[in-house]
């Protein structure tokens, strides 16, 4: 029944659904229908929630034209010149956070700089406008209507950002930039600037942009009232997500558990709710240590 | 163009996700692997003919006095009634409350499972998969690339959705720690009505 399900789907996917005989085929009986659902749901699943898994990744960077690429959604920047130099490290204004912290920080007219656990930034304004330099962990930018772009540097690549709202993270080596409102560009490319709310993925090949959904901005929203948000995560990412507010560690003991899927809303420097709720909805059980929270499974 | 009704829809977002939970429910009332899936996959076959499906708030428990109901079924049809299966089948409909902040949504490794799911298709079928799906390409513009007949595309895109859906096939859930049940009749009325 799957089997002529998927046939079905193929059809539709291609243009060649013959939808009289598929209507009778779905009507026929409910388990025809059953099918039907069950094909569409794991093809949409591959497709949108396995867009991070390595596969479709992989998939994507294959595709040679940017026209594949863009009908996937992705927006592929030439990224020409190389990066700029970075002005005087001297010359520039400074803040940081230890784990655990948060801070806000005015930027004269520019607007405001909140920093996120464990993370450092720094900024000089010259001739050309606001430079800022995300030198580790998290900000959140507010840059004040009216005001003049901003250069955000975050490792090798930029952007420059136009009055709005922004987040931007650096890990591993790419700059993950979401724009909640405003507009920003990709520096040394020449493509459209993308459109708030969205997402842009700087990294040293080519700026990625990817659509935001609801989730995706509350999760980026929960950090600047001292929350942490997750929404269907594995247990894995939720605690590496803690872990940078907290120096007392979370420990993955069994990686069993790794792929169990958590969400929920808590508090960034308590995880003690968040452990709780482990403890009595799942099969974890939380053994606290001194350098560490220990999880590992109960015996089942 | 989506063929998609509402109902399917629906039934996408919300009961779908279930699955590994009233799998691993179902294991309480039937003995094998087999016989669980097929009395989930019963269970959702006749919800998707129920006339009223939008004014079902709380699926979860509905589901499952569904199974309950076609596993007793099934019992008073068979000749040999196996009576420990029954008493355990007290007290089934009651859906543990988890904090709402918290539950157990899917099982693990869902991205290596979506990863391995693409990965595993014959390299023919993901192509066209990758190309039609990921990539968004028209028919015409796929079929000139591989230098293959619609009917040919047909067939590798059909064997690939074929397999995709057989490898994201549902595995039950890990079972919860056993709590206390709860017995009171009153939140068990209820219990289709909270949202």
């Amino acid at each position: 029944m799957l089997r002529e399900a998927a046939q079905w789907l193929a059809r539709a996917d291609l243009g060649t659904l013959d939808e009289a005989a598929f209507e009778r085929w779905r009507a026929e009986d409910p388990r025809h229908a059953l099918a039907f659902i069950r094909v569409s749901e794991a093809a949409r699943r591959v497709t949108t929630d396995g867009a991070e898994a390595p596969a479709v990744k992989r998939a994507r960077k294959l595709d040679p034209t940017r026209r594949g690429a863009i009908a996937a959604g992705l927006a592929v920047f030439s990224l020409g010149g190389g990066a700029l130099i970075a002005g005087k490290v001297n010359a520039r204004d400074r803040a940081s956070t230890p784990v655990g912290g948060m801070r806000h920080v005015n930027l004269a007219d520019a607007g405001g700089l909140t920093l996120n656990t464990d993370s450092a930034a720094s900024w000089k304004a010259d001739h050309q406008g606001l430079r800022l330099w995300l030198e580790r962990g998290e900000i959140a930018l507010d840059i004040t209507a009216g005001a003049r772009p901003v250069h955000l540097k975050g490792g090798v690549v930029g952007a420059l950002l136009g009055p709005g709202r922004y987040n931007a993270r650096l890990r591993e080596g790419l700059l993950d930039l979401v724009v909640l409102k405003g507009e920003a560009s990709a520096e040394g490319s020449n493509a459209a600037p993308v459109h708030g709310p969205a997402a842009l993925a700087l990294t040293p090949e080519r700026p990625l942009a990817r659509p935001l959904s609801e989730q995706d901005i509350a999760a980026t929203l929960a950090w600047r009232s001292g929350e942490i948000l997750f929404v269907d995560e594995p247990l894995s990412s939720a605690i590496e997500e803690y872990n940078r507010h907290l120096t007392r560690k979370i420990v993955l003991a069994d990686p069993q558990l790794s792929g169990l899927r958590v969400g929920g809303r808590f508090v960034a420097d308590d995880p003690s709710a968040f452990l709780r709720a482990l403890e009595t909805t799942m099969n974890v059980r939380v053994t606290p240590s001194q350098q560490a929270m220990l999880l590992s499974r109960k015996n089942s | 163009m989506s063929h998609l009704r509402p109902i399917d829809q629906w039934f996408m977002d919300q009961i779908l996700p279930l699955e590994p939970m009233l799998l691993a429910s179902a294991r309480k009332l039937v003995n094998d692997p087999d016989a669980a899936r097929d009395l989930v996959q019963e269970a959702f076959a006749r919800l998707l003919t129920v006339e009223g499906w939008a004014q079902i708030e709380a699926p979860h428990p509905y589901l499952l006095r569904m199974m309950r109901n076609l596993a007793f079924e099934k019992l008073r049809r068979a000749k040999i009634a196996r009576f420990e299966q029954l008493t355990l089948a007290e007290d089934f409909d009651v859906v543990d409350e988890s904090p709402d902040a918290f539950r157990v949504l899917s099982g693990r490794e869902q991205l290596a499972q979506l990863d391995a799911a693409l990965k595993d298709l014959p390299e023919r079928c993901r192509r066209v998969f990758v190309m039609r799906r990921i990539e968004e390409r028209s028919p015409r513009e796929i079929a000139k690339h591989l230098g293959v007949s619609p009917s040919t595309l047909e067939k590798r895109l059909a064997r690939a959705h074929y397999l995709v859906a057989k490898a994201l096939a549902p595995t039950p859930a890990l079972p919860l720690e056993d709590r206390p049940a709860k017995t009171d009749e009153g939140r068990r009325k209820n219990s289709t009505k909270r949202s």
